[in-house]
């Protein structure tokens, strides 16, 4: 299967400050990828540094086989899209403004959509199960329903790496197994890789191929979730002790 | 197409508003002299259809840029390098070299906002906070008013009345002669509009996603910035600071499409921007006497209407 990113060597932090050092590893298409480790260790910078908000301190990252280094934003956005935690704060806008908007890369200055955007601005949304939505005011939805219409844009981008960051956190748990069920057909069907940080460890050892664990010395450990959960690694950095009560 | 609906309705509202001020205003109703209809009325209404839209469009573009529904072209101090540069003009006449007198006013007031512009623009590039910037905006005024100050303590009662009577903005300063010089500043800094509608969409979203979507963040703040200092800086210059359209025109504008793309609330906002400047002027008209300038209106009707508007969205302008 082709390889979508490959990350040689990376380190990312804040200003000098490094928080995962010199690692190295690959996701490949239609892999799901967790990231998980405890607050603070560096995922949130990790994911920003793929989409381009913060800086890569050293090594390289490697898109579709193109370096970050020789992509400027505008290409980036073709084969790279997000979900991030900042919601957006503009009042009156539409959802399907919004979901729109995922295709906006793909468009000329003026931003005009043609037939074939908006045929993928319907699919988006239909594969989400919320083409009913379309007409309402974003911020009028419930969280549930913003997550999704944000995943939707992201999907309208066509990106062939998508990056989630904790997109389950604000969910209930029937919404938590929703999402990640999407997700999981996402992958498959658009041949996808999706890379998401989380601090779900039951839901994600259920949907994931890979968890990616940043650990407190800053490296990286990528395994298959089966072998994760008996490496006893997640319990070393979670602090998890079953003691008897 | 009810969208477009919309925006149609505000532009027929602009032409009635237009025809009647044609028809009637100074000099009465039934005055058939072509000299004020042509050379006082006309000019008087292409300056307050374009001001008024020039100065909502750039409010709307502030609003997006802070995501705030409150910000407006005052913010950024672009009115304050202005008037410092009408006042060395008028207040600070007897201090500058005689072979410099004849600069106009309003060269010497645009000369006073690009100059606040490009120090803004200059600014933009060093990632300064958007906090930091209104900060700025009102440390700039703050400076500049000192200075006028100053000037006052050096001028005649006639040179601060003329000041004065500048600072309380009007759209009738405009000559027939000095119109095109208006019309083509007005006219290029619309034209700027045109690089940016995606971007600006894009950029609703807030700044990381706009970068995720491909925008060159530094590049598109530095031309936001540059377009609405420039369409601000042109009004100024011409009708002298005029308080409170740039803030309510493109929210009433957001608030009847109930709608965000740009492509759509950036003509309503310049619509609704014209007739709230006609609209003032068809008041100014009927009120007997002449006690009434347009800042004076604009802050009797602005200043209530913005505060019920912040009591009635606490929450959402402080977000």
């Amino acid at each position: 299967m082709k390889t979508i990113l490959e990350l040689k060597n990376v380190s990312v932090g804040f200003g000098q400050k490094e928080l995962v050092k010199a690692i190295s590893t690959t996701i490949r298409e239609s892999e799901i990828v967790a990231l998980m480790g405890i607050n603070g260790i560096g995922k949130s910078c990790l994911l920003k540094t793929l989409i381009g908000i913060n800086p890569l301190i050293s090594g390289d990252i490697i898109l579709n086989e193109v370096s970050l280094k020789y992509l400027s934003p505008e290409k980036r956005a073709l084969s790279l899209s997000a979900v991030l935690t900042q919601k957006p704060l503009m009042d009156f806008m539409r959802v399907d403004e919004l979901v729109a908007l995922g295709r906006s890369p793909h468009l000329d200055h003026w931003g005009h959509l043609k037939e074939n955007d908006q045929k993928i601005i319907d699919e988006s949304l239909a594969l989400l199960g919320i083409n009913q939505l379309k007409e309402h005011s974003f911020e009028n939805l419930s969280d549930g329903q913003q997550q999704k219409v944000l995943l939707a844009r992201a999907l309208a981008q066509e990106p062939s790496l998508l990056i989630l960051d904790e997109p389950t956190t604000y969910l209930d748990i029937p919404s938590k197994i929703e999402l990640m069920k999407s997700l999981k057909k996402i992958a498959h069907e658009k041949k996808m890789a999706i890379l998401l940080s989380s601090h779900d460890l039951d839901l994600m050892s259920i949907y994931v191929d890979t968890i990616w664990l940043i650990e407190k010395d800053g490296s990286l450990i990528s395994k298959c979730p089966e072998e994760m959960k008996s490496s006893g690694l997640l319990q070393k950095n979670f602090n998890l002790k079953f003691e008897p009560v | 197409m009810k969208n477009h609906f919309k925006v149609f309705i505000l532009f027929l509202l602009c032409l009635v508003f237009s025809i009647s001020l044609l028809f009637y205003g100074e000099a009465g109703f039934t005055t058939q002299d072509a000299l004020i209809i042509w050379q006082l009325r006309f000019p008087k209404i292409v300056v307050a259809l374009l001001a008024g839209g020039m100065l909502s469009c750039s409010g709307l573009l502030l609003q997006i840029f802070f995501q705030n529904p409150l910000a407006g072209p005052d913010l950024l101090g672009i009115n304050s390098g202005a008037s410092l540069g009408v006042a060395i003009g008028i207040l600070g006449s007897s201090l500058i070299p005689i072979e410099f007198q004849s600069i106009s006013l309003t060269a010497m007031s645009l000369m006073g906002a690009i100059f606040v512009t490009f120090f803004l623009a200059f600014i933009i590039q060093t990632k300064i906070s958007k906090v930091s910037l209104i900060i700025l905006g009102l440390l700039i005024a703050s400076f500049t008013s000192s200075t006028v100050n100053i000037l006052v303590n050096f001028s005649s009662a006639l040179q601060v009345k003329n000041f004065l009577s500048w600072s309380m903005g009007s759209f009738r300063d405009v000559s027939i002669e000095s119109l095109p010089g208006f019309l083509f500043l007005s006219l290029v800094s619309l034209a700027s509009l045109f690089f940016i509608p995606k971007k600006l969409n894009q950029y609703m979203l807030g700044d990381e996603y706009a970068l995720s979507m491909g925008v060159n963040l530094k590049t598109f703040k530095t031309m936001l910035i540059l377009i609405c200092s420039f369409l601000v800086a042109v009004v100024t210059s011409y009708c002298g600071p005029i308080a409170f359209i740039g803030v309510i025109a493109p929210h009433i504008a957001r608030s009847f499409l109930k709608r965000s793309d740009v492509r759509l609330t950036l003509p309503a906002a310049f619509l609704t921007g014209s007739l709230l400047a006609l609209l003032t002027e068809v008041i100014l008209i009927l009120l007997p006497g002449n006690f009434l300038g347009t800042n004076s209106l604009l802050g009797l009707i602005g200043a209530p209407v913005i505060g019920f508007y912040l009591l009635k969205n606490q929450k959402r302008v402080l977000s």
